[in-house]
């Protein structure tokens, strides 16, 4: 399916500040990653855990039609990818969560395809939550967050994508991982 | 608001970070405005140098992206990094440093290893320590280093300047003799770590390096049992083709995976394989590796082909030794490697071996192997299926109903097998000719010769039944109608590898038999014939005392033919046989045809500066388009390469992999939409490479230093490029970048390969038309002033450089980095083939 089109409109509204926008770029990357997915869910072997990276670059293409090593627009774009990465990872938790309590031990958990292994030993939802937090405090960081632990942007790559120095990602990242473990600790305390 | 208490206590945090723990709190105390803010900073300063690691290692993401490469001149566990000298899936291998010595110090992947391994890890280094053998790399220092991203096995083992095994005999083309006497001495090193109890577990020919000298020296002793268990995560890191690699050497109680069975007689058989390979230059089962469990069945339970017939050259008392070492029962092999090593001895030094033949079934093997018209019944039936006891029962066998029907299932298997060994049988180059003659004789021959047979119970399966419609016909029980349809599967499978499709394409066995002729025939053709070695000769002069090359030496390259200088370049050119006719020049251009091969350009080694930035208008390579990642400026030097002078065309990818998946057609364009691992894949079918991306960045440069090869100015790129001109407009997506100052003549497509003017090296549309998918640059031998390169944009992508018809000028720039991922096909992708020249060439 061809959204180019969809994208080449949301893209100029974001250009012209419309924030609604945002928010449909994000529903398109959402959809299209949660499809990449469950297809490579469906057809790789299982206990092969699948790259978050590899899914952020084919729906890249998917949704940007051809001249993809441009990588034009790719500022929204990995900012609406982190973001749907997280839900992907924050449902695929959630629908754990839920399948224990009802007593569903026996099925396989699949985190929406992101990972066809065991559940992370983090806290997906309460991790998200906190960067929910941190997002109040700094957009910044939390975006530094989100782009280096979901879709694992390194500290350049990072900083290529919201235009700020390298040094400046290090200096949120620190400050961001510390304050996460507060929160986090603090919420466990509570 | 918050804002500003996040600013205030970020910088609290960062400043405190700076200084000594004990000064921390007072710091804060004087810096804090609230007692919130303080305790707040407080925790976080606690909680970060409690762990580093938190979220540092994301689950969801592979292991493996989180390998950082070490730079050059960075320091571990004390070593100094010079260079990374190899990169396997267990992990990277450097040149490093240590009080003055040279060490190999191999870092072994997190991902690969668990607390369980770092603990092997450490105690294997004690053993290893205790080997002192001039024939093993002897282990200076094993164990864990604590880094930032967590624990990090390592090993640090003597530096071996040398070439892997199998390398080194085709270089200095050693006889038998001498082959025999290097295997001897790889025996008598492991005999040494047998004597002490240690086991190599993972013998193969890259893991034994020949130095200069001609002394063999065995690396990694222990590495394999220090990893050992973890093989599930090692599969999945290496992926099944690396793991094959070690598992052609594997003893059949090691592939199937029992580690308590492994012992010194493990090793002993690897030996034997060893051996075996570099005696006959194959492995000694039936047919190649496949899979993971077909290599685990021919390991197990298939008998090795004995080496007499493959070779009947091949002495009777080292086909003994051999069956000896490759006993499936450990119990029947050599006792250790040095009993091994004394029988060799013995035998070259013509005395009786202790080896004999195993017994009835090794009798029947060497009727087979005496016995050619049997060969390949015996081989692939008895030896695969279950016990044929003497050969004059065959017919009797075969007018069993029962064995049809397990022939019939076997030579499906064996279809199967062909089709897919015929699809590793490449490049056609002398050293795999042999191995093409066997598919052609023991693999594809015998089916051949039972298609008939095949037919003939097809037909008499189809007496029984009902004929529906084509193929389809109806029975009334269900085992008859599953016989007929596996007899349909297998007679038209054979009917397609022999008969082809019913088009022109030649059948698979034509084909092969066409490859065969051109692997044995292609060294006369390119460097041997009187003709053509004059050729060499002369080009090899003319190189060499031409200011261009600066003395370079050139020499004869199996399957290019020297075609003289270029007139305006001066550098000398070659056709490249297999990939089609070699076209012809008229006033100096050739005249590409839709059937002409590859032309390659033999570009001169030098420095130059790769990168561009934008940060220095009086600086090298400034382009103010430049992007952040394209600097630093870094000097490389190269070695002379030949790089191909136009991007490979749709008629040369048909004709090598018999498919065109380009989107638009037409003659002597560009092929597009092929992935960069399909590139991969058919250029090493032709016995050529990617570019890497420092010899692209050269290639397109062409000695210059500005945004273009053709200037500073986009304007001036108006003759030589196809990118995103103002006819673009009207077929590209509205949100793109066009250039309407420019109309290139070809719209929203690729153009012909030699559309253009080509840059100063001769080369058409290095910038344009579609983009080329390169390598990333690797570390060779003998380049260390060669930094390693940023890591992409986005992990596991690879690079493709110079734009396309689909891209702005700003795009198609010589230091324009793009990335996309391996298996991407777009229609704006292609390929411009190149080749390492061989050292000390043919």
């Amino acid at each position: 399916m061809d959204h180019s089109h969809d994208v080449t409109r949301i893209l100029s509204a974001i250009g012209r500040g419309d924030a609604a926008s945002q928010e449909q770029l994000l529903a398109l990357v959402y959809d299209e990653l949660r499809q990449l997915a469950r297809s490579k869910v469906a057809h790789e072997r299982p206990g092969h855990s699948l790259q978050a990276t590899a899914l952020v670059h084919e729906a890249y293409v998917r949704l940007f039609g051809s001249d993809s090593p441009t990588f034009q627009n790719r500022r929204h774009f990995f900012k609406a990818a982190a973001t749907a990465m997280e839900r992907i990872l924050v449902e695929g938790a959630r629908r754990d969560q839920a399948a224990k309590r009802g007593g569903n031990h026996g099925r396989v958990a699949l985190h929406a395809g992101v990972s066809a292994e065991m559940p992370p030993s983090i806290d997906v939802l309460a991790l998200g939550e906190a960067i929910d937090q941190l997002e109040n405090e700094s957009p910044r960081a939390a975006f530094v967050v989100r782009l280096r632990y979901f879709i694992g942007l390194s500290i350049d790559e990072t900083a290529e994508v919201l235009e700020v120095s390298s040094a400046t990602v290090r200096a949120d990242w620190t400050m961001s991982k510390a304050w996460l473990r507060v929160f986090l600790e603090r919420e466990r305390g509570e | 608001m918050t804002t500003s208490r996040w600013q205030k206590a970020r910088e609290l945090f960062l400043g405190a970070l700076e200084l000594p723990a004990a000064d921390r709190l007072s710091y804060l105390d004087a810096g804090a405005d609230d007692a919130d803010t303080r305790e707040l900073v407080r925790e976080m300063l606690v909680a970060h140098d409690a762990d580093e690691a938190f979220l540092e290692n994301p689950e969801h993401l592979p292991a493996g992206d989180r390998f950082s490469v070490l730079e050059p001149g960075s320091i571990f566990g004390g070593y100094i990094v010079a260079e990374v000298i190899g990169e396997g899936g267990m992990g990277i291998v450097y040149r490093a440093q240590k009080d003055g010595f040279t060490v190999a110090l191999k870092l072994i992947r997190p991902g690969v290893t668990t607390p369980g391994t770092r603990r092997r890890f450490e105690l294997e280094a004690d053993v290893l320590g205790r080997l002192d053998h001039p024939g093993i790399a002897h282990v200076h220092d094993a164990g864990t280093a604590d880094t930032e991203a967590g624990p990090q096995p390592y090993i640090a083992m003597e530096y071996i300047e040398g070439a892997p095994m199998l390398e080194y005999v085709r270089r200095e083309d050693l006889n038998f003799q001498q082959r025999l006497e290097l295997i001897v001495l790889v025996c008598d090193a492991v005999a040494h770590a047998h004597e002490k109890g240690v086991v190599h577990r993972d013998l193969k020919p890259s893991n034994i390096l020949i130095a200069r000298d001609g002394t063999p020296h065995v690396l990694d002793f222990g590495v394999a049992r220090a990893l050992e268990g973890d093989l599930v995560s090692t599969t999945l890191m290496t992926g099944a083709g690396q793991l094959i690699g070690s598992l052609a050497y594997m003893s059949p109680e090691q592939a199937t995976g029992n580690p308590l069975d492994i012992d010194v007689r493990s090793d002993v058989y690897a030996l034997g394989v060893l051996c075996y390979q570099l005696l006959v230059g194959r492995l000694p089962y039936p047919s190649g590796m496949i899979n993971l469990p077909h290599a685990i069945s021919q390991i197990t339970s298939e008998d090795p082909v004995p080496i007499s017939s493959v070779d009947p050259t091949v002495p009777e008392q080292v086909d003994v030794i051999l069956e000896k070492a490759l006993e499936k029962a450990k119990e029947h092999r050599y006792a250790d490697a040095g009993e091994l090593a004394a029988d060799l001895r013995r035998y070259l030094g013509a005395e009786p071996i202790a080896a004999r033949h195993a017994g009835s079934l090794a009798q029947i093997r060497r009727f087979t192997a005496r016995n050619p018209i049997l060969v390949a019944t015996i081989l692939i039936v008895a030896l695969s299926l279950v016990a044929m006891t003497t050969a004059t029962s065959w017919y009797a066998y075969l007018a069993n109903k029962q064995r049809n029907q397990i022939l019939r299932l076997a030579d499906l298997h064996r279809l199967d097998l062909c089709v897919r060994n015929a699809d590793m049988l490449w490049p056609e180059l002398p050293e795999y000719a042999k191995q093409m003659q066997d598919w052609i004789d023991h693999m594809a021959s015998p089916l051949r010769e039972r298609l008939p047979f095949h037919r003939k119970n097809l037909d008499a399966v189809r007496a029984q039944g009902t004929h529906v419609s084509g193929d389809r016909w109806h029975f009334s029980d269900v085992e008859t109608q599953w016989r007929h349809d596996q007899l349909v599967e297998l007679v038209q499978g054979l009917e397609q590898l022999f008969e082809g499709g019913g088009g022109a394409e030649a059948s698979l066995f034509e084909e092969m038999k066409r490859r065969h002729r051109n692997a044995t025939t292609i060294r006369s053709r390119s460097v041997a014939d009187p003709e053509v070695a004059a050729l060499w000769h002369e080009a090899a002069t003319a190189v060499r005392s031409s200011p261009i090359y600066a003395g370079f030496e050139l020499t004869p390259q199996i399957g290019f033919v020297p075609l003289g200088p270029d007139a305006t370049t001066g550098l000398w050119e070659f056709a490249h046989l297999r990939s089609g006719e070699v076209p012809v020049r008229v006033n100096g251009v050739f005249q590409l045809q839709p059937e002409s091969g590859l032309v390659f350009v033999l570009l001169p080694g030098g420095k130059f500066f790769y990168g561009a930035q934008a940060t220095d208008p009086d600086g090298r390579n400034y382009d103010p388009n430049a992007f952040a990642r394209e600097a630093p400026i870094v000097e490389y030097s190269l070695t002379p390469f030949l790089l191909s002078k136009y991007e490979l065309t749709q008629e040369i990818w048909q004709r090598f992999t018999g498919s065109n998946p380009s989107q638009a057609r037409g003659e002597l364009l560009p092929v597009e939409k092929v992935s960069w691992a399909m590139c991969r894949e058919t250029l090493w079918r032709m016995g050529l490479t990617l570019p890497d991306e420092v010899q692209w960045e050269y290639a397109a440069r062409a000695g210059t230093d500005t945004a273009w090869w053709t200037g500073a100015n986009k304007e001036s790129l108006t003759g030589t490029v196809n990118i995103a001109d103002r006819y673009y407009r009207d077929h590209g997506p509205a949100y793109r970048k066009y250039e309407l100052w420019l109309d290139d003549g070809y719209a929203a497509a690729p153009a012909p390969v030699h559309a253009y003017r080509p840059n100063p090296f001769g080369l058409y549309s290095i910038l344009g038309n579609v983009w080329e998918w390169c390598r990333e640059p690797t570390v060779r031998l003998g380049e260390t002033n060669r930094p390693l390169l940023n890591r992409p944009l986005l992990n596991r992508m690879v690079p493709l450089r110079g734009g396309s018809w689909d891209s702005p000028a700003v795009n198609v720039r010589c230091a324009k980095q793009g990335r996309s991922a391996p298996s991407d096909q777009n229609h704006f992708t292609g390929v411009r083939p190149a080749y390492n020249l061989m050292a000390g060439g043919e």
